[in-house]
């Protein structure tokens, strides 16, 4: 009887196993409310109805309060951290419902961006708003969300943003009154069908003044320049720069721990060596080259792009390029560069100093503090510039899936938070807490909550923790990729607030603001780019698999690996052979067919 | 004794077959029901997502799913077999596969032999419990492990190396040892596992034929050749005919983290291949149709494999 009792119980425990595994996945647990995040719907659903709270606020706030509608967003970006528990239950979450009655929870990915966005459309398992890139043209994110968009899993937002309480068709066309969208992005990539018809958001449009400066280029240890006779600043090509990396090899550096130094490298997965060759690239808004006959022809397709990728080869070859770089990661990059370990690379400055300064190097070295190499100049001898078209050619993006629980909701949310109120909200936290209005209605941040350029690092961090307690700022991702327009962050110090406050400005910051200003400014290409036209090429889908990013990757990156110079000239061949070969010579149409099509089609062409 | 005229059957007495299936079943109602999770288990997990593996012909649509989305016959599959991959990605996935069938698949044997040779049982449970550890940590870590030891800059071996005054290697991007590194890190980590089927397959050969040998004359290698392997002939023909069925698995996330710019066109293997083209690129209905090719391949090879054990090894599934 025991053992028959016994078995019962195994062979229902086995039961219940095989279907609990079957149970699906909530989206997201509220840990203060009975209401659960919405989930997933079939995708003929419409939107559901907006359903106002009892409690609808005065007549001059323009925006409808909801009745705690709680929404689940993506950000498909690779390395976002997903939302933190105390999405509901913090203070600036429960501002904000008491609002408008809308709580997101905002959670990132750590996959590959394409991917998820496939994987989200091809399941069905959606959320209610997306965060992504926007590239353009139709490949990558772009194709992805435009063949998402006519296959109907993305809501069509354009009868939804306009009403009477909202006008979000705004943040599209201010920014493009004011040329922060360009026309070639409006008509190939927000309004893609010419119709009207609008999927997405477009966010952080930059304008010419505030354009995001990348800093990229070559930077160099900074004891290497003295120690090797040359000034970082009188290195123009990439010959020069190729000179001093071998005299750098032969000298034998040492680290902070006083092991060998690897001579040059980059940030994760070789971005971007690309910097060390600057000199074989043109100062050009596309890759295409007109000739004088008329005739199109590319960078890949010429002898220059065959040298270029042969300097890269024999510095791996050499030793002096860090082999591993092609593969390693940031915080591997971080923990080199921490110990001054490379002693070039290239990439965006701040990513640099600032390792060596959570490393504790600067304060025992602070000569060793990077510095910036150049700028290099292009091909023609122009110095090389941060190249811009006039206006974005694309734009992270904000799409609803047809799934949305609640579309108006989203959209009031997104409405109130980029509005003024919204946008001092998203940068300085609560109102009457973190920030006060002052008698112009300016917001100005409350000291006990934000650092002064006279803190302590440990009075830095209670601030911070101060702020994180309250949902405010720091690592905390509430808001995060909720701005349409306004664009007040900085780039990997990313403390938004204090950069906000002109507090906290360390040396190597105004090293780069003024390389990015004065050394390496930003320049923009007028006219309409005319990678936007090329797309009207009946199978460019087939001509951007032919391309390939990833294929081109591989084939130039085991050129680098080559055991001789002629396996190394064969195998950047052979990606020229296959390219031009495949399909029957398609890319070779699809160059002849610019030829007749694009150029001299319209008078602003940009190239 | 009087001897029983009865005639069995499997165990069963004869009459008990000319009984109904529902008698049979009621009989043994606690077997039954133990078989039931694994039954569901299987429609569940197996059988009922094979309705995806329609996707292969068909043109997704996200809006349509895969039942209503449109036929389009063998497209993908002539797809894949025409691009400029299916040949290179078919040549390494055989390639690695049988460098492990090779290698890695008699390597747990090996192993099992030699530990069944040790007397010491303090000494055999320790090497037993360390050879099992790799098992338990993933490729991820194995390959992050392999980095730091194998780098040029400052790994262990190269500094072995460099104080005998010998040139740094980076011994993961170099091309000749790419199949070494791929078979020994597999080795390392599923040799321990592997060797616990063999050990229990070994505790079950009679010690009176190990004796009756040693009356003969046999010496530990000639008991091992005349008595263990045939003892254990039954697990190394099954073992043999599951890893031959599985030749295409050639180890998808090993390959995936190993490879470097200069191994990557070695390392490109069907898994990654389908990977590649159905996630990045959206192509699932391709990335379906290499699962299936792949299956029936597998298929094909494990039922030759199976025939062949039946005819030498008088060993087989079916």
């Amino acid at each position: 009887m025991k053992t028959r009792i016994l078995a019962m119980l195994l062979a229902l425990a086995m039961i219940v196993t095989v279907f609990a595994a079957c149970g699906g996945e909530t989206a997201g647990t509220s840990t203060s409310t009975s209401t659960s995040v919405s989930e997933s719907k079939p995708a003929d659903d419409k939107p559901a109805d907006d359903k106002p709270a009892d409690d609808q606020p005065a007549d001059d706030f323009p925006w409808t309060k909801y009745d705690d509608v709680q929404l689940y967003m993506v950000r498909a970006w690779n390395g976002n951290a997903d939302a933190d528990d105390t999405w509901y239950d913090n203070d600036l979450a429960a501002y904000i419902r008491e609002k408008i009655g809308v709580t997101v929870k905002n959670d990132g990915c750590m996959m590959k961006e394409t991917e998820k966005l496939n994987l989200m459309f091809a399941s069905g398992d959606m959320p209610d708003i997306v965060s992504c890139a926007n590239w353009g043209g139709t490949g990558g994110e772009t194709g992805i969300i435009k063949k998402g968009a006519n296959e109907g899993t993305i809501t069509e937002i354009s009868a939804y943003i306009t009403g009477d309480k909202k006008d979000m068709f705004q943040y599209i066309q201010l920014p493009f009154e004011i040329g922060r969208i360009s026309i070639k992005y409006y008509e190939s990539d927000i309004d893609f069908n010419g119709d009207g018809t609008l999927y997405w958001l477009p966010q952080e449009l930059t304008g010419e003044k505030d354009q995001q400066h990348w800093a990229y280029g070559v930077f160099v240890r900074g004891d290497v320049p003295e120690a090797l006779g040359f000034k970082p600043e009188e290195i123009r090509t990439t010959d020069q720069l190729v000179e001093v990396l071998y005299k750098a090899k032969e000298y034998g550096f040492k680290d902070w721990n006083g092991n060998d130094c690897i001579v040059a490298s980059t940030r994760h997965a070789g971005w971007s060596y690309g910097d060390f060759l600057v000199s074989y690239d043109r100062f050009a808004l596309t890759s295409y080259i007109v000739e004088e006959d008329g005739s199109v022809t590319t960078d890949l397709l010429s002898q220059r792009w065959i040298d270029k990728n042969m300097v890269m080869f024999n510095l791996v070859h050499d030793g002096i390029f860090d082999v591993e770089c092609f593969t390693h990661t940031d915080d591997r990059a971080d923990q080199l560069m921490g110990n001054g370990t490379i002693l070039f690379w290239g990439a965006q400055y701040g990513a640099g100093p600032s390792a060596m300064d959570t490393s504790g190097l600067l304060d025992e070295k602070p000569e060793w503090m990077y510095e910036a190499i150049g700028p290099l100049n292009y091909v023609d001898g122009k110095q090389s510039v941060q190249i811009e078209s006039e206006g974005r050619t694309g734009s992270p993006v904000i799409f609803f899936p047809s799934t949305t629980q609640n579309l108006e909701a989203a959209l009031t949310y997104y409405d109130y938070l980029n509005s003024p109120e919204g946008q001092a909200i998203y940068s300085y936290g609560i109102p009457g807490v973190t920030f006060e209005y002052n008698e112009e209605g300016l917001p100005r941040a409350k000291a006990e909550y934000f650092p002064d350029a006279d803190d302590t690092d440990e009075e830095k961090a209670a601030k911070s923790d101060a702020r994180k307690a309250l949902g405010v700022g720091g690592n905390n991702n509430n808001l995060s990729r909720t701005q349409l327009i306004n664009q007040q962050k900085t780039w990997f110090k990313e403390d938004r607030v204090g950069a906000n406050l002109g507090a906290s400005r360390t040396e190597y910051d105004l090293y780069q603001e003024d390389y990015v200003t004065n050394r390496r400014p930003i320049e923009i290409i007028p006219g309409y780019a005319a990678s936007g036209l090329v797309t009207g090429f009946e199978r460019y889908q087939e001509v951007s698999e032919i391309l390939d990013d990833t294929v081109q990757t591989d084939y130039v990156q085991r050129a680098f690996f080559a055991q001789s110079e002629e396996e190394a000239l064969q195998i950047l061949n052979d990606y020229i052979t296959k390219v031009t070969t495949e399909k029957d010579g398609l890319y070779l149409e699809f160059l002849d067919w610019i030829a007749e099509n694009v150029v001299g089609s319209r008078d602003d062409l940009a190239w | 004794m009087a001897k029983s005229n009865v005639v069995m059957i499997n165990g069963q007495p004869m009459e008990y077959f000319s009984k109904p299936i529902s008698k049979q079943i009621w009989e043994h109602k606690w077997l039954y029901v133990f078989v039931f999770p694994l039954i569901i288990w299987l429609l569940v997990f197996s059988y009922y997502p094979m309705y995806g593996a329609t996707l292969a012909w068909k043109n997704f649509k996200y809006n349509l799913g895969i039942v209503n989305s449109p036929w389009a016959g063998w497209k993908w599959f002539e797809e894949f077999v025409n691009s400029p991959e299916f040949w290179i990605t078919m040549g390494n996935t055989i390639k690695i596969s049988l460098l492990k069938l090779l290698f890695c698949w008699p390597a747990p044997i090996l192993l099992a032999l030699l530990l069944n040779e040790v007397k010491g049982m303090k000494f055999k449970r320790v090497v037993q419990t360390l050879s099992y550890l790799p098992n338990f940590v993933s490729w991820v870590v194995v390959i992050q492990l392999m980095q730091i030891i194998f780098t040029p800059y400052g790994g262990v071996i190269n500094s072995i190396r460099a104080s005998f005054g010998l040139k740094s290697i980076f011994f993961m991007g170099e091309v000749d040892l790419f199949y070494p590194m791929v078979i020994l890190s597999d080795i390392w980590k599923g040799i321990g596992w592997g060797s616990i089927i063999y050990l229990s397959a070994l505790s079950s050969v009679s010690m009176d034929l190990y004796e009756a040998a040693a009356l003969d004359g046999a010496g530990r290698l000639k008991q091992t050749w005349h008595v263990t392997l045939p003892g254990i002939k039954g697990v190394l023909g099954i073992q043999f005919i599951f890893a031959t069925g599985g030749i295409l698995n050639a180890g998808f996330d090993q390959l995936l983290l190993i490879a470097m710019p200069s191994t990557k066109h070695l390392a490109q293997i069907l898994d990654t291949y389908t990977l590649e083209k159905g996630l990045k690129y959206g192509k699932f209905e391709l990335a379906s149709a290499v699962g299936i090719f792949k299956s029936i391949f597998a298929l094909g090879l494990m039922t030759l494999t199976n025939w062949i054990s039946n005819k030498v090894m008088e060993v087989g599934i079916w």
